[in-house]
This record gives structure tokens, sequence and C-alpha cells, in this order.
């Protein structure tokens, strides 16, 4: 933006490591942290490390990008790993033990985890209840539908042989566990849902009014937004991220389970916030959050290298998302 | 003598006519057969005291509140203002006392909140390129100084942000507008500033309608003062015939002294 430039003060030709550190903000989180690993072990920066990581993250990358948008819109959805496994569940079924096709039980997944979405809506906008606790109380019951829908059973499971029509399609775990190439197709799959997030956020009018009714809820009503609207729609396009998600990780472990990504909402709430999203809404960026997703799993594939116990992992991976909002008040504060 | 001097055209017809406006709430009566016009290019002051039914008065306007008796022409037609929206559709913008614009937010993005100029066949893509530009021409065109376009609202002064909230009912092809204390918050310079900013409004071909307090900032603005006491409408002159003391005994009541 040309016309910018006669009010930007900057006289700096190269940038200060300072300024580096302001601006880079979790990336150069990354890049420490990286450097920092393959220094001390050398498996570490390999290309099938690096893949493997992206694999890994793909379902916190699909997911948190819902969550970007439903927290720059001033909400927050803890139901996300719930409603992963309410459509990865049901998709599951409807191939292994109805005979449905890939496209067909992949579209009844996704739908019904859609509409599950726009219940969390729906109950938030006009029922008036925080956000918090509608998704809270949605993040126990829709996992409880799924127990009841695979009867606590992984599916297919070998228990109920005589009831399968089938193993899941081929498809199906090529999504989850595939490549093209070199590239795992569910790293593919995660940077393309954050590349279209971007593209809703920042191109279309509702990614706009997400920010608006997240950033002053009565001016965005004044403006003629309709806010209960926008609330919905954004937690219908969340559990139609997550129904995705959830075919994504059936495919990556061959298998579904009413109780897999338990948890799952916590990293997605670190991803964002460590990628510098504002959690009481109208700020934000969906890139910011796929750096966050990133520098969790460097983090946890790297001290897993290094042989560090699991329980230590937790302590640090607690301790990172601490870490990095104290380093962002502390960059907010030096910016102004 | 005027109507022997002028012919029909050049006898300045009102844009809006309010008649015989009553608003009762309840057993409340905020406003009491009060006639109101605007005409165009015109600066209307209205000024009362607390509880005078000034805020009632924009509002019937601006399409919030209906009137529970009484009749609005628009261009010498009967009209009905329903919701904002009909007074948005006839060119009456209102800009809030309490500013509605989103802190988190850029300049672009504020001015065209809730109506984003789109391109593309399915209505929804935001033309970034018309928004930014269009933010530019505006603001120019009213001699708005921000510091850039990307700033965010946050850090913008109470000045800039009452610019940039007035600014951006221009380009809507805004008639009339209606201002809430409008220098209420401010400082003297960008009390300045904001006045300034009406006055090059009515160069564009706007009509202001502004609630104020401030008998200095009146005088030096607006073209008519109408005074609103207990819902009634007690007083309606030109600048040019009255003084700051006779408003004030109007508005308190006390202009038998």
């Amino acid at each position: 933006m040309a016309k910018d430039k006669e009010v930007t003060g900057s006289t700096a030709f190269l940038p200060s490591v300072r300024s580096i550190v302001l601006k880079g903000g979790s990336l150069v989180g990354v890049v420490a942290l990286s450097i920092a690993f393959a220094s001390f072990t050398p498996h570490f920066m390999t290309l099938s490390n690096w893949l493997n990581i992206l694999r890994q993250v793909s379902v916190v990358m699909i997911l948190a990008s819902a969550q970007t948008m439903v927290i720059i819109a001033g909400g927050i959805d803890l139901s996300v790993g719930s409603l992963l496994a309410l459509g990865g569940c049901l998709a599951a079924v409807a191939m292994s033990y109805w005979g449905w096709s890939f496209v067909l039980g992949s579209l009844l997944g996704i739908a019904i985890a859609t509409l599950a979405g726009l219940g969390n809506g729906v109950i938030i906008a006009k029922g008036k209840i925080p956000d918090f606790i509608a998704t809270l109380g949605m993040l126990g019951a829709l996992r409880g539908v799924s127990l009841l829908i695979t009867g606590g059973l992984p599916v297919p499971s070998h228990f109920t042989a005589t009831k399968l029509a089938g193993y899941l399609p081929q498809v199906l775990v090529f999504l989850g566990s595939g490549d093209l190439w070199v590239i795992p197709v569910p790293a593919a799959i995660g940077v393309g849902v954050v590349i279209i997030t971007w593209f809703i956020l920042s191109r279309t009018t509702f990614g706009r009014s997400l920010y608006a009714v997240g950033g002053n809820r009565e001016a965005a009503r004044a403006s003629g937004i309709d806010v209960d609207r926008v609330k919905v729609i954004v937690y219908g396009l969340a559990g139609l991220y997550c129904g995705a998600g959830g075919l994504v990780l059936v495919g990556r472990m061959n298998s579904a389970n009413a109780l897999m990504a338990e948890g799952i909402e916590l990293q997605t709430i670190a991803a964002v916030v460590i990628g510098g999203t504002n959690l009481s809404g109208g700020r934000g960026s969906v890139f910011g959050t796929l750096v966050g997703a990133i520098l969790m799993g460097v983090l946890s594939n790297g001290l897993n290298l290094l042989n560090v116990q699991p329980f230590w992992q937790r302590v640090v991976n607690g301790l990172l998302i601490i870490i990095v909002v104290l380093f962002d008040q502390w960059r907010r504060r030096l910016g102004e | 003598m005027e109507t022997v001097l002028l012919t029909d055209e050049e006898v300045p017809q009102p844009i809006l006519v309010l008649k015989g406006i009553s608003k009762y709430f309840g057993g409340v009566h905020a406003l009491e057969d009060v006639d109101f016009e605007v005409y165009p290019q015109e600066i209307v002051a209205l000024v009362g005291d607390n509880g005078a039914g000034k805020s009632t008065l924009v509002k019937i306007i601006a399409g919030v509140h209906q009137p529970t008796k009484g009749q609005i022409f628009f261009l010498n037609q009967p009209v009905e203002i329903r919701n904002p929206h009909d007074a948005q559709a006839l060119g009456i913008e209102i800009v809030y006392q309490e500013l509605a614009l989103i802190e988190t937010r850029d300049v672009p993005a504020n001015f065209f909140l809730g109506r984003e100029p789109v391109k593309g066949r399915w209505g929804i893509f935001v033309d970034r390129k018309k928004m930014i530009e269009d933010t530019v021409r505006t603001l120019k065109e009213l001699g708005i100084v921000l510091p850039s376009l990307r700033t965010l609202v946050r850090y913008l002064s109470g000045g800039q942000r009452q610019a940039l909230a007035i600014g951006r009912v221009m380009p809507w092809g805004g008639r009339i507008i209606i201002m809430d204390e409008p220098t209420a918050a401010l400082g003297v310079k960008e009390s300045r500033r904001v006045l300034d900013l009406i006055l090059r409004l009515k160069e564009k071909g706007c009509s202001v309608i502004v609630i104020s307090h401030n008998m200095r900032h009146i005088f030096n603005v607006a073209d008519r003062i109408v005074v609103l006491r207990g819902g009634r409408k007690v007083g309606d002159k030109k600048k040019s015939e009255t003084t700051p003391d006779e408003i004030v005994k109007l508005i308190v009541g006390a202009e038998m002294l």
C-alpha cells in the first residue's frame, strides 16, 4: 500500500534484532527452538522429521483454524474435540457397518458435526448463554453421543465382526496417512484449511463481520450487522471444520473411537493464543495460529527426540503457553 | 414580501418536515405536538435541558422510535420511517454519541463497517482496493487528517475518532446527518476540528441536525436553533435573529425576565 508510505516513519534499512523479535513473534520462537534442537540431535533437522511434525499437527491446524474464527468473533469453542469425535465416529460407523460409500459417509459425518456446531451457535445467540458454558456442555454431551453411537468400541472392531460391512475405505486412509509425492496428505489438507480460513477472514464480508462482532458487539449491531446470525454461522462453520478434521484423524488412525482427540480443545486454544490472536476477540490472524500449532509440534517432537520424559513434556508445554503470552504482552507494550 | 420577490423555484423547500409530532412512552409525554423542518444545506442546532425531548426527536427521525401522533414528509412526500434502514434509504444518517467504532480494527474497516463494498459474482468478497480508495478520498474531501490508514482506532485520539465516525456517513449519500453531542468529550482544539467538519459537510450539500449544550459551538456553526422544553417546541430562531442569552432563557423557561 504505497499510500501509507508517507505516514509510516521507519527510517532503518536493516531491521534490528529487536524489531525482528518484535515483529516475528512466535515465528522467531519456532526458528530458535529448531536451532536449539538441531544442535542437540542430528535427527531433528531432516526432511522426514519435518514432514512428520506437519503430519502430527495437521488435525490441530484444522481445528485451531476454526477456533481462530470463533475467538476473533469474541467466542470460544470448547466442544471442537467432541464435534470431531462425533463426525468422525458417525462417518466411520456409516462406512464400516452400514456399507455407505466414502463420499456419503463423509458427507454424513461433516453434516452432523456442522449441525451440532450450528446448535452451539443457536444456544449461544438465542439462549443468551455465555459461549464458554454452552460449548462446555456440548463438550460433554457430544462425547456421550459418540460413545452411544460406537457402543464404546473402536470402529471397526473385531468384537462386532459379524455385523461389519467392510473396513474403512482406502480413500479415507489416504486422507489421513497418504503422501502426495513427499507431502503428507493430512498436512496438505491442514495448510489448505488455514489458507481458506485466511481468505474467509480477510477477504469476505462475513470475515470482516467476525472481527466487528468480536471487537465491539454494540457497534457491530449499530452498523447493521446481524450479530446473532454471525455467531450461529461461525459456530456452524467450526462444526464443519471439526467434521473434516474428524475424517482426517480417522483416516490417520485407520480407526475411529469416541474418545479420540480428547483435550484437543486446549491445544487449539493454545495454538490460537501463541499465534497472537486476542482472546477477548476482535483481533488476530490464522497464520499466527498456524505458527502456534507448529511451535507446539516442534517442541514436543524435539523433546521426544531428546528422550525427555513425557511427564516433563507436559510441564514444558504448559509453561510454553504462559511464556509466549507474557512475551506477547511485553511485545505489545513496546509496540505502543 | 418574500413571496413577491421569489418565484416558486427560488423559495427553498425543506427536505424534511415533521408535523405535529407527539411521542408518549406510557404516561410520559416525551414530545407534544412538535413541528420541525430541515432545509437543504442547513445546520440546525437542537437544544434543551435534559429530558426536553431532543434525543426522542432525533430518534424518531432516524427510525429508532415511531411517533405516537404526527406526520413526516420527505421532499414533500409523506413517509414512514419504521426502522434505521428506512432512514438510511432516505439518506438520513446518525452519528452515535457513544461512537459505534471497532477499536481493534483499522480505519477503512471502520469506515465501511457492516457495508463493505463487494466484488465478484457471489457478492461476498470484499473489494479492498475500493475500500481504501474511497476512504482516502472521503477523508481528503473532508480534510480529516489521520496518522495512517492502517492505524487501529484504539490508537486514535478522541477528535480523530469523532471525525472518523462523522466522515464514514458521507459515502452513503447522506443528505441529513444527525449528531448527538459531537463535541461533548473533546478538548478545545479537537472541538474546533469537528465544528469545521460540520461546516464542510454543509458545503458538500448535507444538512446537519446537531444536539449540543455548548452555546459557543452552536453559535459558531448553526444556521437555526430549535429549542425544546418539556417535550414542546418553545423556540425556533435564525442565528442572526437571536442571542445566546435569549436561547438560554428559552431553555430554562425564564424568557419573561
